[in-house]
Formats: C-alpha cells, structure tokens, sequence
C-alpha cells in the first residue's frame, strides 16, 4: 500500500528545495548526494534484480513441476542461488516499504529460533496442506511458510529428491515451491513499488524537511542509510560469523547459519559484503565525505574486500560449510571473517557519521 | 547466585573495566540517580543532588537502565541495561562498597524492577529466553538478594514494572518483543507480536487483569508506565511498524476497562518519532511527563483532560523524574534540566529516578 505521504495528507515538490531545512549548505549537498548515490545505484536496481531472480526461479520450478527430470532440479536449485544473493543485495534494508505489511521477514525468516518456523513448512510438505500451494493463500498464511529459507528447505531438504521424480508427494512439493517463488517475486515488487515513482520511498528519502513525515533533514535520510549499513555488519559478525563459528573448534555450529542447506551461506555472506563495498562506491564516500576523512573510504573498501576474499578463498574449496567448521584451519579462517568486518563496522557506524557531523544521539541511537 | 564485592570486581576485570572506590565524600543529599556512559566509554551510575550538583559515581560493568530506591531510602538499586545481567545496590546513605549480583541461570535483567513496601523484597523484569516467557524475579534483600521464586507476566519482554498505589497490584508493561541474548538486541517476532499491560497479584503472582491493544496497533511495544492520581496507568510505547503511520503512542488504562489511547493532536504526535521512552507522574498525580529521544521532545500532559500542558524541547531527551509538582528531565548529552540547569560530560541513560519524598 502507498501511504508514506497520504498517511501525513502531505504534499510537497519531489526536487527542489525544501524550506526550513537547515544546515551547513555543503554538506548539507554532499549528504544528498551520498544518500543519492546510494539509492539511485544499489538499492533501486538490487531490488530490481531480485524481482529478475524470483522470476527467474519462478519460471525454472513451473518446469520442474512440468516435467520433473534432474536436469530441470538442478535448474531449479542454480536459480535458487541466484535469488539468494539477489536477496543478499538488499538484505540490510530493515525500514521503510520492507517493514510494511512485515514483507522483510515474509522474505526472509531468519534467524529461526527454536526451528517453529521450519516445522511450519515441514508440516505443510508433510500433511500436504492445499492452501500453501496458491501464491494468495500462501500470503496470507504465516511469514515463515513463505519466504527464502522455507524455499531453501523446499528445494535441498529432506525429501526434495524426490523432485526430480513423478513421485505423488513431490507433486504437492513442487506446487508450493512454486508458490514460494511466486509469492517472493509479488513481495519484492511491492517493496520495489513503494519505493519507486514521485510519491515513492526514494522521493521521501530525498527530500527531507519539516513537512517530511520521517526525515526532517537531509542528514536524517542518510543517517537511517547509514545505520542500515551498520545494522547489517553487526548481523553478518554477531550471528553469521561468530555465532556459526563458536569460540573454538568444538563450538561450531554450521546449522546456526543461513542457506547451509543449498550451500549458499557462503555465497550469500560474500554478497552481503559485496553489496556494503557497492554502497560504499555507489555514495561516492572518497569523494563526498569531508577532505580530510575522505580516505576513511578507502579504508572500508580494504576491510570489505578483506571480508570477500576470505571467504571466497573458503568457496572456492568447494567444500560445505559443515566441513569448513569441522577443520582447524578453515574453522579458523571462517572466523577471521568478523576481523575485518569489525573494521567496517566501525568505519560505517563510527567514523563516517562522526565525519559527517550526524550526532546520532545515545539514547536515541539505541534506546530501550 | 549471588556475588560478593570481590567476585564483583572479577566480573568487571573479566568486563574489561575496574571498579572504582566511592568518590568524593557526598556533601548533599541524593536527589536524583541516573545511570550514565563516560566520556571514556566506561558506564556507571551518578547521585546528584536537588541543585543537580554531582555528588558521587559508582561504576558498573557494563550499560546500566533504570534505578529503583528501596522506601527506607537507604539503597538503590542499578539494573543492567537488557540483556546485562548485572545489578549493583547501592548504599546512599552510609556510602558502604557497593554490592554486585547478577541474574539467575537462563535469566537476563530487562532494566526495570522496584520493592516491596516493607523494602524486604525486589522485583525485577527478566527474560526467561529458552522458555520465551517474561518472568518478574523476587529477591530477599537481607539475604543478600538471594532470588527466591518469580512471577509468570503472562507476556514477552516484559520492560517497566511498578507497584501500583494500592500497594498491592504489580503493572507489567510487556513489550511484546521476543529477543534471545545469542542475538543481542535483536528483534526477532516483530510480524507476531503482542504486547500487553498485566495486573499481578503481589502475594500471590496471580495474574489478575490482562489488557492488549487493538490488533491494527499490534507493533506497539508498550514499555514504559506511571500511575496517575485517579490510578489510571499511563504508558508510553515505541512503534515498530512502518514509520510512514502516525500511530498513538500513548495509552491510558483504568481496571476493569479497554485501553485508552490518547489522541494528540498532529505535529506534536508526529514529532515523537514513533518512540516514548519514559513516562512518570507528578507527585499529586496531576500531571504526566513523557520523553521522546527520537523526537528531542517531551510533553507535560494533564492527567484529567490529557491536554499537552508543556512541551519542552531538549536534544536526546530520555530521563524524566519528578520532582514535586514539575518535571526533570536528563539528556544523551549530559544536560539535567528542571531544577537548577546543569551540563555534565557523560551522557545520562535512558532513566532518571528522584529521590525527594523518600523517606
């Protein structure tokens, strides 16, 4: 639904000015600029390819269920691991058109605590429940019956061989893989949606002021960015690095991770911090942040790129992720990920608001 | 369990932080306790007095929430911010060492607590997480704050809780937000939530009244409450929906009725930003004081006709206390104000808790 501006019966010129906006009128540019950058070149054209990548996944499962066969399951799963890193891509937004209507954990339930919301979709498989295998009743149904990791189980857990197969219970599973699909690609283009057009998400971020519901300054937009970014590099240390890697050897709990099913955590972790190096490029920090912390950039290109090729050198072994964390070394290098991670976070939580003169209040930041 | 001053400091050294001896010899008394962040990053709490003078510190392990103070106005005590586990009592006449326990197995503190009216027992929300349930833990303060038992609050994330004017019934604001210290602060059913307002039986733990909101207003996390002369509860809630709706935040209960949500008129609604974080009434009862952080704004509102009496911009506004009649009120950046202004270089926490009219 599109009430960001009706809610408020507010109506103000998309470009131009906004009167009463306050601040220093240099940086006040550079901020929207950088908050620009950001939207216009990574979160617009991601949530652009996510729609691509549902539909995409869309299309190779009704095949499967046409004509079951392993080639066309295989298809299936290629597509699914190129949805899952579409998701990575914008994963980090938590606000805005992701909080309507609760589409962000529709999307992606996770983390799962004490597995209800996959006993859901085994119960569903299970007792072959008619009402999960349309996409509208689907989305009316619980968000964990209807996201990425419900897909993840759909298509690599137990019993999704049997896909590949004429098998009369893999009928069933197959309707409400599709269904998944279908119901991903509907939500991530009512997020899209919301987020487009003169009256859109993207239009409210940028163009801050008093009459602006949510943002009243142009430092506000890219505050709420910039916590994002942050937010995110926190989840991806707290519960995807360390959480999955424990203190030591023994501690390690690969189930704890995202996508370990498909074997795409690895993947979807690399892309996370793909798209953090993307925002980074995209709000043209090195050239828009103050002079004299412009090379702070730099240095969270450094640490995101460290997060990438550590992990991607884990990748390329080809191994699951419950043999990386069974080995001493690979379980150390797993690990070593949240090094460089800290470091961006703290770049992007600390160092590039203090540049940027936001004061993100202590109680406010964080309140309780 | 637990711990004596010498596993205290242990647990500050294993912290990463030292405890400090009491400072500077307390020349007035305490009128206000407010926990704080230094400017070194270290937490603790301060006393300051009714002229907002500081009178003296005491560290603390880690981010410190609320402050309650038993009747006799002896002690107080400092619950650790969620999901610490941590409290320290403190000794605010006599400015004995402080003394440290923590939160029992499975437990973490959610901040907010309060005594009993003999002041031999306290009280304080906690999350029992594996179970996803909120509990009220019970303390036996002459043993030490041995827990003794704990009270079901019939909710998640159950935040402030106070013993009502009847000195009978607890209120329990709960939440609604489930959260698991393996991931720290982190939201984790906000498509499912619902909070609600709980009426508990002080003797017995019984649950007496339970009351939610509308299901339209479901990601309202009701978390913080005062109880007005007439004993309606008032109670302040921080929005977890879309921030596009302009939603009521605050809401009015009296026994045995629905919840009231009080209409404020806009832009003084909107300017909240979704989020109270403290709400407390005046002495007479008259008067209600909520703070917005996120808004840099609080409001004085009067308790009968719920009109907005002030309002009083302030940067990072959160603590607010009473103080007689009126209202003060603390800030992210270090500024009390209210009584005499004062501008201190820490940055107060959340809560401020007064002292005048204790005994």
């Amino acid at each position: 639904m599109r009430h960001w501006i009706v809610a408020a019966g507010l109506c103000w010129a998309v470009s131009g000015s906004v009167p009463g906006a306050v601040g220093p009128a240099v940086a006040d540019t550079n901020m929207q600029a950088i908050t620009r950058g950001m939207i216009e070149g990574h979160i617009l054209p991601s949530y652009a390819a996510l729609i691509d990548a549902a539909g995409a996944q869309q299309m190779a499962v009704d095949a499967l269920c046409e004509a079951p066969s392993q080639t066309a399951l295989d298809e299936v799963r290629t597509a699914f691991s190129d949805l899952v890193i579409a998701w990575s891509a914008v994963e980090f937004i938590r606000f805005g058109p992701a909080r309507e209507d609760n589409r962000f954990e529709k999307l992606f339930f996770w983390p799962d605590r004490n597995g209800r919301g996959l006993g859901q979709v085994q119960g569903a498989i299970a007792n072959a429940d008619p009402t999960v295998t349309e996409r509208d009743s689907l989305q009316g149904k619980s968000v964990a019956l209807q996201g990425l990791m419900a897909l993840d189980f759909t298509l690599f857990g137990t019993g999704s061989e049997a896909l590949a197969t004429d098998d009369e219970t893999a009928t069933h599973r197959c309707a409400y893989a599709e269904a998944i699909a279908a119901a991903i690609a509907s939500t991530s283009e009512a997020v899209l949606n919301d987020w487009s057009g003169n009256d859109g998400y993207a239009a409210l971020m940028l163009s801050p002021g008093p009459e602006n519901p949510i943002y009243r300054t142009e430092g506000e937009s890219l505050q709420e960015l910039l916590r994002s970014m942050s937010e995110q590099l926190q989840i991806m240390h707290d519960a995807k690095i360390v959480r999955v890697a424990g203190e030591a050897l023994a501690d390690a709990r690969y189930r704890r991770a995202p996508f370990w099913r498909s074997g795409q955590t690895l993947p979807t972790i690399i892309a996370n911090a793909e798209a953090m190096l993307a925002l980074n490029e995209a709000g043209q920090f090195a050239d828009l942040l103050p002079e004299q912390s412009q090379r702070f950039a730099g240095t969270a290109r450094f640490e995101l790129r460290q997060v990438v090729s550590r992990l991607q050198a884990l990748e390329e072994s080809g191994d699951t992720l419950e043999t990386l964390l069974a080995g001493e070394d690979t379980h150390g290098r797993y690990a070593g990920a949240a090094l460089p991670l800290s470091g961006a976070l703290r770049i992007i939580g600390d160092v590039y608001p203090a540049e940027l003169g936001l004061t993100i209040g202590f109680n406010s930041l964080d309140g309780d | 369990m637990s711990l004596t001053r010498r596993h205290f400091a242990g647990l500050c050294a294993a912290l990463g932080t030292l405890p400090m001896a009491p400072l500077a010899s307390a020349l007035g008394a305490p009128a206000f306790l407010s926990a704080y962040r230094d400017e070194n990053g270290d937490y603790g709490v301060a006393a300051l007095d009714d002229m907002g003078a500081l009178l003296f510190t005491e560290r603390l392990p880690g981010r410190g929430h609320d402050t309650v103070c038993a009747p006799n106005g002896q002690t107080a005590i400092t619950f650790a911010r969620r999901p610490g586990r941590f409290a320290l009592a403190i000794d605010l006449k006599d400015r004995n060492i402080p003394y440290a326990f923590e939160a029992a197995p499975n437990r973490h503190f959610y901040g907010h607590g309060f005594f009993s009216p003999d002041g031999r027992l306290l009280y304080a929300t906690e999350n029992a997480y594996e179970d996803e349930r909120g509990v009220i833990g019970i303390y036996d303060v002459e043993a030490g704050y041995q827990r003794i038992g704990e009270f079901d609050t019939h909710g998640i994330g159950p935040h402030e809780a106070i013993l009502m004017a009847d000195k009978r019934t607890i209120a329990v604001a709960n939440g609604g937000i489930l959260t698991h210290p393996d991931f720290p602060r982190w939201k984790l059913n906000l498509a499912n939530m619902v909070p609600s307002l709980a009426y508990i039986d002080l003797e017995t733990g019984d649950l007496q009244e339970l009351v939610a909101l509308p299901p339209s207003l479901h990601q309202l996390s009701i978390r913080h409450m005062a109880q007005a002369g007439d004993r309606s509860i008032w109670f302040g809630g921080q929005f977890e929906g879309t921030r596009a709706e302009i939603v009521p935040l605050i809401g009015r209960h009296r026994r045995g009725s629905e919840i009231e949500l009080i209409n404020l008129p806009d832009p003084a609604l909107s300017r909240l930003n979704h989020y109270i974080a403290s709400v407390k009434a005046s002495a007479d009862g008259e008067r209600i004081a909520v703070t917005s952080s996120r808004g840099n704004m609080a409001y004085v509102l009067d308790a009968i006709d719920h009109r907005i009496i002030e309002s009083i911009p302030l940067t990072d506004v959160s603590g607010c206390a009473p103080l007689g009649n009126h209202f003060c009120f603390t800030t992210g950046q270090g500024a009390l104000r209210g009584t005499r202004d004062t501008q201190l270089d820490l940055s107060f926490d959340n809560h401020l808790t007064g002292l005048l009219g204790v005994a």
